[in-house]
């Protein structure tokens, strides 16, 4: 089920949420839970039983963990959890791509196993593995305490606003929550605020850009035009898809009492590709921060180290999206320019001209080529098009296909790219604060008009599915 | 601080919810969706999510909000940029045309060879049976009202109907020209009908080679074009799936068989086609 459907914002959230406020509030979590079961089984029931069983898996040897009389046995029992977790993210998701690349470098391209053969990605599992790993990785590091009780820990793994594509959430940051938060009119009010800016983004901007970026990444030998609308409208797609469904989270989480880490803050108006990372996906690169970059060794075992612990972690963050060669390429193409980055003193906080803005969104844009492309060849089709290797204008086979309200989706994207900052509620007050809590006010009151809109395109198209899914 | 817009965009939510639920409460009691919900599946389909994939869908299509928000953002598309949706391309005065008018993809070369050479295999065993071919080649509509059009069409259309129709006719077929004859008559009737892709009774009767259409009235079936299936069938001139999406209730037409001409030395396959629905992807033979 996606958020973006009729079937959930007319069946199962009223149900749901009524179902929720009614329950006393010692059960609320066992009704999380079992909501969150319903809205993962609505999928498949057969991949419900896999989460449920990495819940078991976590939460036992958690148990085993903080209850293991040294730390060495702590750690192999943090080993085996870790293992554990990641061979059900190696099974589901890269299996098929490491069997067909094995077959074809030592096979002739004859099957492997049927074992390896057409496995099905269970939706969210690069998540919800990733959520297991920093629970039993914190409780290691006594950065957590192990969940009061299965109930509680399950509802945490399967919260359904994050379960499916994030935000990456950590037990240690919600576990208060869940044995404790509070349910008000006017945090109820601002998560239907955040819902409706999230539903908005998603259906009146990602969905109106997406047909142009679908095209122009599917014809052969794209020209100048075609490569560079196709591009611009991915960017605009990507973000106001992921960062929409980082929002409507949110504002589900705090319809439930829940207050989540934000997940984007502008990150196109970045000035550093060390910036961006801090503005993009913010809980999965922070993720990747505490639980790979650090254990790596991070910044303390020399300048060299640095470097490569930067490109490592990248390169492994750019797999995580995905079982392909564009992926991992991405992420080393992130990870070069993080370390070139830090070796030329970039920080990522300091003023930087308008041209590294330009830079930046350059080479972020060229990185999205990789994230798009289905294969590399794809890829290098695009590039050779955006230098303009194969000619320049549109071509009329195409011309025709491109509509008026694509190119407003787009337009409409790049302007709210410009001013959002401008409305950021957590901004540092410059202007006078009655006046910033006017302009954050008009957007909040814009939020029930835009998603009203956004749920009748919505049930007029149906088809809303979110791109991260696919991760 | 509490920020007034957010208290009243939870009335509106809660607004909405509430709205929802009660027209889901509808929809889940109509036969259609009951229907979906108890329909026999196999088991493994209970756990796949192809039973929850049915609800889903059927619950999507018998939605009462669906008609009138369909309508609302055609409307606003049309009024803002003169577009329709998706398989429309919208021209002048009111008329409509096919988006496979206009399509041509790298794979069109070679998905037109491919079905001329099924036509020929067809001519081919007609005429080992000793069966003349005849096939009336629709030209396109934007061929004939090329004035209608609103956006040019990709430079590789043009040409087509001859080509498609010499590359017909090397297989021994009779293929009359219909496109000078439709042309022509396009001057003083309409010859196809403007909001849909089938060429209408004064075309087909303008149209030399072939029997003109019977005098009686033709009989509406307020239906879609593909789903006729009374007797004496329907005989629909274009196959293309886009002329359901243009006018849902198109109109058909009952038409007689043709009778054989009684001196006919030997018996006549006449098929109709379009240009464009040789350019498609070949259907399952």
């Amino acid at each position: 089920m996606v958020f973006s459907s009729s079937i959930f914002l007319f069946v199962f959230l009223p149900v749901l949420l009524a179902v929720y406020y009614v329950t006393p509030p010692r059960w609320r979590n066992l009704t999380i839970l079992i909501g969150s079961y319903i809205f993962y089984g609505w999928w498949r029931l057969d991949f419900l039983a896999l989460l449920i069983a990495t819940t078991l898996w976590n939460y036992f040897l958690g148990l085993r963990i903080v209850a293991a009389p040294t730390r060495q046995r702590a750690k192999r029992w943090l080993t085996l959890a870790i293992v554990g977790n990641l061979a059900v993210l190696g099974y589901f998701k890269y299996s098929n791509f490491f069997a067909s690349s094995f077959s074809d470098a030592f096979m002739g391209g004859a099957p492997l196993s049927p074992l390896f053969e057409g496995v099905i990605l269970p939706i969210g599992v690069s998540f919800f593995v990733f959520q297991a790993i920093s629970y039993v990785v914190d409780l290691y590091r006594g950065d957590a305490k192990h969940a009061d009780n299965l109930i509680d820990f399950a509802a945490f793994k399967a919260l359904f606003p994050q379960l499916v594509a994030g935000p990456v959430l950590r037990y240690k940051d919600l576990e208060d929550q869940f044995a404790n938060r509070t349910h008000t009119f006017e945090k109820f009010g601002e998560g239907a605020t955040r819902f409706m800016q999230g539903l908005a983004r998603k259906v009146l901007i990602a969905d109106t850009a997406a047909p142009i970026a679908d095209m122009f990444f599917a014809v052969p030998d794209p020209t100048f035009v075609e490569s560079w609308l196709g591009l611009t409208a991915y960017a605009i797609q990507l973000y106001f898809d992921f960062s929409g469904y980082s929002s409507m989270a949110v504002g589900l989480g705090l319809m439930m009492g829940f207050r989540f880490t934000e997940n984007f803050k502008y990150p196109y108006i970045s000035r550093s590709v060390t910036e961006f990372w801090r503005r993009w996906h913010i809980s999965l690169s922070s993720w990747l921060r505490d639980y790979l970059y650090i254990p790596l060794g991070g910044n303390r075992k020399g300048v060299a180290r640095t470097y490569i612990n930067l490109f490592l972690t990248m390169l492994l963050g750019g797999i995580w999206h995905g079982a392909n060669w564009t992926f991992v390429i991405w992420g080393a193409w992130h990870g070069g320019l993080l370390a070139a980055e830090r070796a030329a003193g970039i920080k990522g906080n300091e003023k930087r001209p308008i041209w590294a803005w330009a830079g930046t969104l350059l080479a972020v844009l060229i990185g999205w080529v990789l994230f798009r492309a289905v294969d590399m060849s794809s890829a290098i089709d695009m590039y050779s098009g955006m230098l303009g290797l194969h000619g320049f204008a549109i071509r009329d086979l195409y011309a025709w296909q491109v509509s008026g309200l694509s190119l407003l989706g787009i337009a409409l994207g790049v302007a709210v790219c410009a001013v959002e900052p401008w409305f950021d509620p957590q901004a540092p007050a410059t202007s006078p604060q009655p006046f910033l809590t006017r302009r954050v006010a008009y957007l909040s009151m814009a939020a029930s008009v835009f998603g009203v809109l956004a749920i009748g395109k919505l049930v007029a198209e149906s088809d809303s599915p979110f791109l991260y899914f696919q991760f | 601080m509490q920020n007034p817009a957010n208290l009243a965009n939870g009335v509106v939510m809660i607004g909405l919810l509430v709205a929802g639920a009660g027209m889901s409460a509808y929809v889940f009691v109509t036969p259609e969706l009951r229907a979906a919900v108890v329909k026999p599946l196999a088991p493994y389909q209970y756990v796949d999510g192809k039973i929850t994939a049915t609800i889903e869908s059927t619950y999507e299509d018998e939605l009462p909000l669906r008609p009138p928000s369909s309508a609302a953002l055609n409307a606003l598309t049309f009024t803002l940029f003169g577009e329709g949706r998706k398989g429309v391309v919208i021209g002048k005065a009111g008329w409509l045309f096919s988006a496979e008018e206009y399509d041509w993809t790298p794979d069109s070369a070679a998905h037109l060879k491919q079905n001329l050479s099924y036509v020929a295999e067809v001519a081919a065993a007609l005429k080992a049976r000793g069966i003349a071919l005849e096939i009336a080649l629709l030209p396109e509509k934007a061929d004939i009202y090329a004035d209608h059009l609103t956006k040019p069409r990709p430079l590789a259309h043009e040409g087509k109907y001859e080509r498609v129709r010499d590359a017909l006719a090397a297989t021994g077929a009779t293929v009359p020209d219909l496109r000078e004859s439709l042309e022509a008559a396009s001057l003083t009737q309409t010859v196809f009908f403007p909001t849909d892709t089938h060429w209408s009774v004064a075309g087909a009767a303008s149209s030399p080679g072939l029997s003109p259409l019977p005098s009686r009235p033709a009989t509406p079936c307020r239906r879609r074009a593909s789903t006729c299936k009374s007797n004496p069938p329907c005989r629909t001139k274009a196959t293309s799936k886009a002329s359901s999406n243009l006018a849902p209730s198109a109109p058909c037409f009952h038409r007689p068989k043709r009778p054989s001409p009684p001196s006919s030395p030997t018996p006549r396959a006449v098929r109709s086609m379009t240009s464009s629905a040789t350019a498609r992807a070949p259907a399952t033979r």
